[in-house]
C-alpha cells in the first residue's frame, strides 16, 4: 500500500472503529461496569481467602472469569450482530475490503480486551504492591502471559463469530471434544496452550512458559487465518444461512444434542477410583454409631484400636449433639509406626471428604504408657473442624479457639467432667506444663498474638500453642461456665463455611474479640489476664514448680550465617544449655518467600542432634544465599521434660 | 465508443447451481442502461460481481476499463450504489450515516449531500429505522450520489416502493443521470421505458438481449385477425407466408372475436415487407392488422416465448 492508500485505509478503519464504539456503547459500558465490579469482588476474595498466596490472584481470577465472559460478549457484538442485523450487506458495498473490515473489527476487539486485561493487571500490581514485594520478572511474565491469553482467546471468539448460528453448536462440540479428550487420554487441558498461561502459576511463576505461549500465539494466528478465510468465503446461500439466528427447530435440535452429549460424556467418564484414604483391608475397625474407622496395620494393635474406637465414639456423639450437626463426616485414624507418641498428622483431604489423622497406635497398646489419647482426639476434632470450615478456621482471627477447643473438649468435654466431686476439669499435665513456657521465657502472650495465631504457632510450636489456647478455654469455662466454649464453637467452628468470602465479611463486621465480649461478657484482654493469673497460680504445684525450675536458666540458641564464596552462606545454630546434656535438638528450617504468611510445618526441613556438650554448634543443611529469607526453629526434648519445647524461632533475612 | 462496463462470458456457479451462464454486457459512458430480468434471473449476482463483492467463476469484468478484481476498492470509490433493500444501521440518524459513509469516499461533497437531502426531502435528524421504505430508498440514492460518482449502479431500488414513491425516485434519477453512467437493474419494465437509453435482458443466467428499447420493441408484433374469420388456428399457408418474410410465429392467443399472433423477426423491416406483400391481403382476407408491442410486452415475449438460443444483438 502506498502512503495515500494507507492514510485512506486508516481514515476508513477509524470510521468503522468509531461506528462500532458508538453502536455498542451501551453494551460496552455495561461490560465495563461488570468488569469493575467483578475486579473489586475478586480483590476482596483474594484479600480474604485463607489460602491466599498473593493479592495478584485478583488478576488471575479476573482473567479466567470476567475477561473471558467479556471476550465472548465483545465478539458477539462486533461480529455476530453485524451479520444478524444484515448490516454487513451495507458495509461490504462501501469501498473497504472484506479483509480490512475483518481486520478492523479484530483490532477493535483486541484493543478493547487488551486494555481491560492490562487495566486489571495494572490495578492488581498496584493493589498487591501495597502489601507484597513484586519482582520485575514476575510483572513481565504476567504481562506476557496476559497478552498471549488475550490474543488466543479473542482470535478464537472472533473466528467463531464468523460461523454465525453454527457457532453455538460448535462451542458445545468443542467443549465436549476437549473434555472427552482430557478424560480419555493423557492430554491435560489445563496444561495446554492458553489454559496453561492463566493456570496455576499465572501470577506466581516469574518464568515465561514459552512453549505454551508459542501454542497460544499459533492458535491465535490459526484462528485469525480461518476467520479471514471465512470472511472471504461469505457469499451465496451459506452466507445467508449463517446470517440468520437459530430457528426454533434448530434451537430444539441443539438442546437435544447438548443433552445427548452430556449423557455420552457421563458414560465416557472413567469409573471413579477409590480415594487413597478409603479404609479397607483386614486390619480396620469401624464404629457402628459414628462414621469412624481405624486402620491399625497389624493384629497386635487390634485391641488398642477397638478400645480407642469406643472412647472416641462417645465423645464424637456428644460433639455432634453439642454442635447441632445432623451427621458427622467420614472420620479416619490410620496407624503410622514412624510417628512418636505426641505427633498426630492431619491429612488435608478434599473438602467434604471428612478427616484423616495418622497416629502411632502402638503407643495405645497394652504395654505402652506414653499414649496421648486426648492429643489424638483433639487432632481428630481439629481435622473435623478444618473440613467443616473449609480450612478457614486455621487462618481466621479465632484460630486460637480452633486450636484450643479440641484439646479442651478432649480433656474436659461433657463426658469428662461427669463427676463434679473430682474438682474442676484440667488439661493433662503435659499441656499444663507446656502452657507455662511463655511465662518461663518472660513473655506474655497478648491479645495481638492471640488474634494472629500463626505467630504463636511459629514462636512456641504446635504443642505449646495448643496447650496455651486450651488453657485459655479452660479458664473461660471456669469463669463463665462450660457451656460457653461450646456456644462459641457452635458459632465459630460448627457451621459449614461457604467457599467464598462471606465469613470474612462477617468477621469484618463482627470481629471475634467483640463477639466474645458481647456474647460471653468478657474481653479478650480480661481473658488473657485470667489466663496469666491461672498459670501463675498453677506454678505453686509441685510438678509444675519442678518443671519451671529445671528450665531456669532458659536454654539459649544463637543463629550464625557465615558468608562464603559467591554470596553463599553457611548457616548454623549454637545451643547453649549446660544442664540439658543428652537432650534431643531438632532444628527446623525452610527457605521462605515474601508472601509466605503461614508456614506449613510439614514443609520444614528437619535435622536432629543430641546435645553432647554445651555450647554446641549445629550446621544447617539449608543452602542459602544473600537476599534469601529463611525460617528457623529449634526444639529441644529432654527426658525430664517429656515433650518438645521451642527455644528459638525466627524469620531471618540473609544479608 | 467509451465503455464504462464491459462484461464478457461471465459465469458464476455456487456448487452445482449455475447462477450466471456466460453473460455479456456493455455499458457506454453517459447512458442509462436498464438491466432487465425476472426474479432470480441473476441480476443481483451480476451486480455483486460488478461491485467486486463476489468473485466470478470465469469471464472478464472490466469497470472503467480495469478488471474489477484487480482493485475493487478503488473502483468502488467511483461507484454509487443503491441496493434493493437498505441494510443501514437503524440506530443512526441520516446525518450520522452520511458522516460515516463520507469517510469511505475521498470525493465526498458535503454541499451536494445537503442539496440532495433538501431536494429529496429526507429528514436527516430522524433515526433511520423510523423512515419509510421510500424515504430509505431516497436516502440511499442521496448517499450514492453525494460523492459524485461517474457510475451509478442501482439494484432494483424501487422494488418495494409504492407507485408515487417509485415515480418520484425515477424522476430524481433522471435528473441526476446527466454526465453520469447509470446501470439500473429492475424487473419492473414499464417504469424504465421512458428513461432507458439501452436495455440488457437476462434470463436464467443468460443474456437474451442488449440494445436500444426501440430495437427490442421493433422485433415483435401482434397480428390480430377479427373474430368473424373462420380461423381458429393459423393455417399452414399463413405460416409459410410469415416464414417467407423471416417472421416467426411465437405464440397464438385466442380472445373473444379475435385471434392474436405474436410474431418475431430479427429485422424490423420484415413486418413492413409483409404488409406490402399482396399475398398478405389474400391470405389474411384483408381484415388482419399489425400492432407494435410495449417494452414490457416485448420483454415478456423475449423471456417467455422466444427460443433459448436467441442471442443478444
Amino acid at each position: 500500500m502506498d502512503q495515500k492508500s494507507t492514510a485512506n485505509y486508516f481514515k476508513k478503519a477509524s470510521a468503522l472503529f468509531r461506528k462500532d464504539l458508538i453502536q455498542h456503547r451501551s453494551a460496552f459500558l455495561g461490560l465495563f461496569v461488570f468488569l469493575v465490579f467483578t475486579w473489586f469482588l475478586f480483590a476482596i476474595t483474594s484479600w480474604s481467602a485463607p489460602s491466599r498466596i498473593s493479592l495478584l490472584e485478583t488478576h488471575a481470577l479476573f482473567m479466567r472469569m470476567s475477561w473471558v465472559i467479556t471476550a465472548f460478549a465483545v465478539g458477539n457484538r462486533l461480529v455476530v450482530s453485524e451479520n444478524y442485523g444484515r448490516t454487513f450487506r451495507f458495509l461490504e458495498t462501501l469501498p473497504l475490503g472484506r479483509f480490512e473490515i475483518g481486520l478492523t473489527k479484530y483490532i477493535t476487539g483486541f484493543f478493547l480486551l487488551i486494555s481491560l486485561a492490562l487495566g486489571s493487571a495494572l490495578l492488581s500490581f498496584l493493589f498487591a504492591a501495597l502489601f507484597e514485594a513484586i519482582e520485575e520478572s514476575l510483572i513481565v511474565a504476567i504481562l506476557i502471559r496476559t497478552l498471549g491469553f488475550c490474543a488466543s482467546v479473542w482470535s478464537f471468539v472472533f473466528m467463531m463469530g464468523h460461523l454465525g448460528k453454527l457457532r453455538i453448536v460448535l462451542y458445545v462440540v468443542f467443549s465436549f471434544a476437549l473434555l472427552i479428550l482430557s478424560a480419555t487420554t493423557e492430554f491435560e487441558l489445563l496444561r495446554w496452550g492458553p489454559f496453561a498461561l492463566v493456570g496455576k502459576g499465572f501470577v506466581f511463576d516469574p518464568r515465561v512458559p514459552w512453549r505454551e505461549l508459542g501454542v497460544s500465539v499459533g492458535l491465535a494466528f490459526a484462528c485469525f487465518g480461518i476467520a479471514a478465510w471465512l470472511e472471504s468465503f461469505r457469499d451465496g446461500s451459506l452466507q445467508e444461512r449463517l446470517a440468520q439466528p437459530l430457528s426454533a427447530r434448530e434451537r430444539a435440535m441443539t438442546g437435544i444434542a447438548i443433552i445427548a452429549l452430556l449423557m455420552a460424556g457421563t458414560g465416557l467418564a472413567p469409573e471413579p477410583e477409590p480415594d487413597p484414604y478409603h479404609l479397607s483391608g483386614p486390619h480396620v475397625v469401624f464404629s457402628r454409631r459414628v462414621p469412624l474407622g481405624i486402620t491399625y496395620g497389624s493384629q497386635e494393635l487390634e485391641d488398642a484400636a477397638k478400645s480407642l474406637l469406643n472412647e472416641l465414639e462417645a465423645s464424637l456423639l456428644e460433639l455432634q449433639e453439642a454442635m447441632g450437626w445432623s451427621a458427622l463426616p467420614s472420620l479416619r485414624i490410620s496407624h503410622r509406626s514412624s510417628l512418636d507418641n505426641r505427633t498426630f498428622e492431619i491429612a488435608h483431604l478434599r473438602r467434604g471428604d471428612g478427616a484423616l489423622v495418622r497416629a502411632n497406635l502402638s503407643h495405645f497398646a497394652g504395654k505402652a504408657q506414653e499414649a496421648d489419647p486426648q492429643g489424638l482426639e483433639a487432632a481428630l476434632i481439629r481435622a473435623l473442624f478444618e473440613d467443616r470450615s473449609n480450612r478457614r478456621a486455621a487462618f481466621e482471627p479465632q484460630a486460637w479457639f480452633f486450636w484450643g477447643f479440641p484439646i479442651w473438649w478432649a480433656s474436659c468435654g461433657p463426658s469428662k467432667f461427669a463427676n463434679p466431686s473430682e474438682g474442676p476439669c484440667r488439661l493433662p499435665l503435659q499441656r499444663r506444663l507446656a502452657a507455662q513456657l511463655p511465662i518461663i521465657q518472660g513473655r506474655a502472650v497478648g491479645a495481638k498474638e492471640f488474634l494472629a495465631w500463626n505467630t504463636v504457632l511459629e514462636q512456641y510450636g504446635e504443642h505449646t500453642a495448643e496447650a496455651l489456647a486450651g488453657t485459655a478455654i479452660q479458664v473461660l469455662a471456669e469463669k463463665k461456665g462450660s457451656e460457653v466454649p461450646i456456644l462459641l464453637a457452635k458459632r465459630w467452628l460448627a457451621p459449614w463455611a461457604p467457599n467464598d468470602s462471606r465469613i470474612s465479611f462477617v468477621n469484618w463486621l463482627f470481629p471475634p474479640p467483640k463477639q466474645i465480649e458481647k456474647q460471653v461478657g468478657i474481653s479478650i484482654d480480661e481473658l488473657l489476664g485470667l489466663l496469666r493469673e491461672h498459670l501463675l497460680r498453677e506454678r505453686g504445684e509441685q510438678e509444675i514448680a519442678r518443671f519451671v525450675s529445671f528450665l531456669q536458666p532458659w536454654p539459649l540458641a544463637r543463629f550464625e550465617a557465615t558468608p562464603g564464596p559467591a554470596q553463599h552462606h553457611t548457616l548454623a545454630i549454637t545451643v547453649d544449655w549446660a544442664r540439658g546434656l543428652g537432650a534431643l535438638i531438632t532444628v527446623r528450617s525452610l527457605r521462605i518467600g515474601p508472601y509466605d504468611m503461614h508456614i506449613d510445618p510439614a514443609l520444614l526441613q528437619r535435622k536432629q542432634e543430641v546435645l553432647e556438650h554445651s555450647p554446641m554448634t549445629i550446621p544447617l543443611p539449608l543452602q542459602s544465599f544473600a537476599g534469601d529469607r529463611v525460617f528457623l526453629a529449634v526444639d529441644i526434648e529432654h527426658p525430664k521434660i517429656g515433650f518438645p519445647i521451642r527455644i528459638f524461632s525466627k524469620r531471618i533475612d540473609i544479608k | 465508443m467509451d465503455h464504462v462496463i464491459q462484461v464478457r462470458n461471465l459465469v458464476k456457479s455456487y456448487g452445482k447451481v449455475m447462477a450466471l451462464r456466460g453473460i455479456s454486457i456493455t455499458v457506454n459512458r453517459g447512458e442509462i442502461y436498464v438491466f432487465l430480468g425476472r426474479n432470480g434471473a441473476g441480476k443481483t449476482t451480476t451486480i455483486r460481481i460488478l461491485m467486486g463483492i463476489t468473485e466470478p467463476t470465469s469471464g472478464e469484468v472490466l469497470v472503467f476499463g480495469a478488471p474489477i478484481h484487480a482493485n475493487p476498492i478503488a473502483i468502488r470509490e467511483r461507484v454509487g450504489y443503491v441496493a434493493q433493500e437498505q441494510h443501514f444501521y437503524g440506530w443512526m440518524k441520516g446525518e450520522e450515516l452520511a458522516r460515516f459513509v463520507s469517510a469511505f469516499y475521498p470525493t465526498w461533497d458535503h454541499n451536494e449531500w445537503q442539496r440532495l437531502v433538501k431536494r429529496l426531502e429526507i429528514p436527516t435528524n430522524q433515526r433511520v429505522d423510523t423512515l419509510s421504505a421510500g424515504t430509505k430508498a431516497k436516502l440511499a440514492l442521496a448517499l450514492a450520489l453525494a460523492h459524485n460518482p461517474p457510475l451509478l449502479i442501482l439494484d432494483e431500488p424501487t422494488a418495494g416502493l409504492d407507485p408515487v414513491a417509485r415515480r418520484e425516485f425515477l424522476e430524481i434519477l433522471r435528473e441526476s443521470s446527466s454526465n453520469r453512467t447509470t446501470f439500473f437493474s429492475t424487473h419492473l419494465v414499464d417504469e424504465v421505458e421512458s428513461i432507458a437509453h439501452r436495455v440488457g435482458i437476462i434470463d436464467q443466467g443468460q443474456s437474451r438481449f442488449e440494445g436500444t428499447v426501440d430495437t427490442l420493441v421493433k422485433r415483435y408484433r401482434y397480428l390480430s385477425i377479427p373474430s368473424f374469420s373462420p380461423l381458429q388456428e393459423p393455417s399452414q399457408e399463413m405460416i409459410n407466408l410469415l416464414e417467407r418474410h423471416a417472421i416467426h410465429l411465437l405464440h397464438t392467443q385466442h380472445h373473444p372475436g379475435l385471434l392474436r399472433l405474436l410474431l418475431q423477426s430479427p429485422s424490423p423491416n420484415a413486418f413492413d415487407a409483409l404488409l406490402a406483400d399482396p399475398a398478405f391481403t389474400s391470405t389474411f382476407q384483408g381484415e388482419a392488422t399489425i400492432q407494435n408491442l410495449s417494452l414490457e410486452e416485448s420483454f415478456v415475449a423475449l423471456v417467455r416465448y422466444s427460443s433459448a438460443s436467441s442471442s443478444p444483438e
